[in-house]
């Protein structure tokens, strides 16, 4: 069963990716700029946080994790209308045509500056 | 040919060719096929001197009475039917010759002896053509039915699947390839419309295909999808040729189809197994510097100003390594067949031009002439085109004379448009501009430059993924110019 939460949380970030340095970098550099993050390794971890706590302002999901794939992840969201609305940032090594249409996308290696420009938009 | 096709199943098929080597007369003819003229003269002079020697042999005991027409007749006709018309000539003038001799001597010259001869020569002529006429065109019969047999035999023993229709669609040959690759019987196909192989969604592929060739265009390697009679779907390549009639006209069609199921299998299993094995690859190289890029962004912000120079080093290899991995992927994708994936979208020639002069500038700044004229707008891969002018332009300031301007031209040219990247300085070679495309190739003044010699030729496989062309000219006094032409 899941909880409607009352409000979006406007500074806090979900990133789904299953590169345990890389996870660690984005969470040193959105800290930096006040963000508060929360993370996930798979894309059944994702689903968990999202209805554990109030709706993120932006998911940041990486595509090929185990478990779970990010597209799976995201099929799942808007299937659902309380998670529907979250901006989904896709960060993958894959090109633009495997990452869900709907979703923004940004190719890793990720230039930090322009995903903090995109984060901005949301957050 | 489908008629008889039709008849001979492959027992039949050979009988028929026994028979054709067995009729009366064909002993002759299989030994003495080829001779010349004079042999067959002989021979039927034979025939007439046997039909004397009879005569001679009868006159003793039926004296005038002997009917020399009924002995010498044989003779003719025989010749007539062995050797053929000319031979039954003559023959008929050699038995008319000895029949006035025969008759003179026994009767003298009398007007009954005239028109005996005459009667004799009118009814050997009639007959020696008429057996000759004969004779050819059961020989010609035999050789069309002796030619379809063997035709009929090979299309039976063919390891393709064969099909005749006719101009309806009705299916009017079907061999024991297409009985084993369908499951129908030819018994129960025959005559039926070709749409039973059709799955949902082609029933007028035989229609495109007839249309096709009655415009007289070839059909080879069409690749499409049939049906079974247990409703399995069937991956096939056909050839097909028209069936025509003696006056030339078109009325069928005769297909070979071969299953390309398992062979288009292999082909998306390879697809599939390169795609994972480069989404794989990418992931793992990209992924370990991704986190050094973002970790040196950070420490950018933290530490203070005498270390910037270091991280900022660090920064720049990182891009450049993350520059080889995109090339050594494309590369690598290119030479397993994949070529380079392509996200075309509508856009602007000149914008791309401005983007990639705009990344290059950063670095020479001020000395890029750009020129644009003419309808620029069309359909590419904005991203990838862009990947081809920076190349190009890159390329032109390291090989270039130091200090001059580069040029980036342009121009839209009907169907297609044009671009020309150039640049003054030395000429390159004429053997290194034979390979230029080449990957692993670099110039020979870019010594101790970074690069592994692979963006020239992925800039050639972006261009013709694009359907369009990459060229090069380069002389002393003009400059180098690469020229990239794509249609819209």
């Amino acid at each position: 069963m899941t909880t409607a939460w009352p409000s979006v949380c406007d500074r806090e970030i979900l990133i789904v990716d299953d590169e345990a340095d890389f996870v660690a970098s984005l969470v040193e550099l959105l800290a930096d700029e006040g963000y508060s993050v929360r993370t996930a390794a798979n894309g059944r971890e994702a689903l968990e946080q999202l209805d554990s706590g109030p709706p993120p302002c932006l998911v940041i999901l990486d595509l090929r994790m185990p478990v779970m794939s990010g597209n799976e992840v995201y099929a799942a969201m808007q299937k659902r209308p309380d998670l529907a609305s979250i901006p989904v940032l896709v960060s993958s090594s894959s090109d633009a045509s495997k990452a869900p249409a709907g979703a923004l996308y940004m190719r890793k290696p990720i230039n930090p500056d322009r995903m903090l420009d995109v984060i901005r938009q949301f957050c | 040919m489908t008629e008889k096709g039709r008849t001979s199943e492959s027992g039949k098929s050979k009988s028929m060719t026994t028979r054709v080597s067995a009729g009366t007369g064909d002993f002759f003819r299989a030994g003495l096929s080829g001779l010349s003229g004079a042999v067959w003269g002989v021979w039927t002079a034979g025939f007439v001197s046997l039909a004397w020697l009879v005569r001679e042999f009868l006159y003793p005991f039926l004296g005038a009475a002997t009917p020399f027409g009924l002995i010498f007749l044989p003779a003719i006709l025989g010749a007539s039917w062995c050797f053929g018309r000319n031979a039954g000539l003559l023959a008929t003038a050699l038995s008319t010759a000895a029949g006035a001799i025969f008759l003179y001597h026994a009767e003298g010259w009398t007007a009954r002896t005239v028109i005996v001869l005459d009667l004799f020569l009118l009814i050997s002529l009639a007959s020696a053509f008429a057996l000759a006429s004969i004779r050819r065109s059961r020989d010609e019969a035999l050789k069309r039915e002796e030619m379809a047999s063997r035709f009929a035999a090979v299309v039976d023993s063919s390891e393709d699947a064969i099909i005749v229709k006719d101009l309806d669609g009705r299916i009017r040959e079907w061999n024991r390839s297409a009985e084993r690759l369908f499951g129908y019987n030819r018994q129960e196909v025959i005559g039926q419309s070709i749409e039973i192989l059709m799955p949902g969604g082609r029933m007028d592929d035989w229609k495109k295909i007839l249309g096709r060739l009655i415009g007289g265009e070839r059909v080879e390697h069409f690749e499409t999808q049939r049906r079974t009679r247990d409703g399995r779907i069937l991956d096939v390549s056909l050839t097909v040729s028209p069936v025509r009639d003696r006056d030339g006209r078109i009325v069928g069609a005769a297909k070979i189809v071969r299953d390309v199921t398992a062979d288009l299998e292999a082909r998306r299993e390879a697809d599939r197994t390169r795609e994972l094995f480069l989404g794989t690859l990418g992931h793992e190289l990209r992924n370990p510097l991704n986190a050094i890029a973002v970790s040196v962004h950070t420490l950018k912000r933290r530490t203070p100003e005498a270390t910037q120079p270091i991280l900022a080093r660090i920064l720049g290899s990182t891009d450049r390594m993350s520059r080889m991995i995109d090339q050594l992927l494309d590369f690598t994708r290119s030479r397993l067949g994949g070529g380079i994936p392509l996200q075309p979208t509508p856009g602007d020639f000149a914008s791309i031009c401005r983007a990639a002069a705009d990344e290059i500038e950063v670095l020479y700044p001020g000395r890029i002439r750009f020129s644009a004229e003419g309808d620029l707008s069309g359909r590419w891969d904005a991203d990838r085109l862009h990947q081809v002018l920076a190349n190009l332009l890159s390329n032109a300031f390291l090989y270039g004379a130091k200090g001059e301007p580069v040029g980036l031209t342009a121009r839209g040219d009907g169907a297609s448009v044009r671009v020309d990247v150039t640049n003054r300085g030395p000429a390159i070679a004429e053997d290194a501009l034979s390979m230029i495309f080449d990957p692993f190739r670099r110039g020979p003044t870019a010594t101790g430059r970074s690069g592994q010699g692979l963006g020239l030729f992925i800039a050639h496989e972006i261009v013709l993924a694009h359907r369009g062309e990459i060229s090069v000219r380069s002389d002393p006094v003009e400059g180098t110019t690469f020229s990239v032409k794509v249609p819209r």
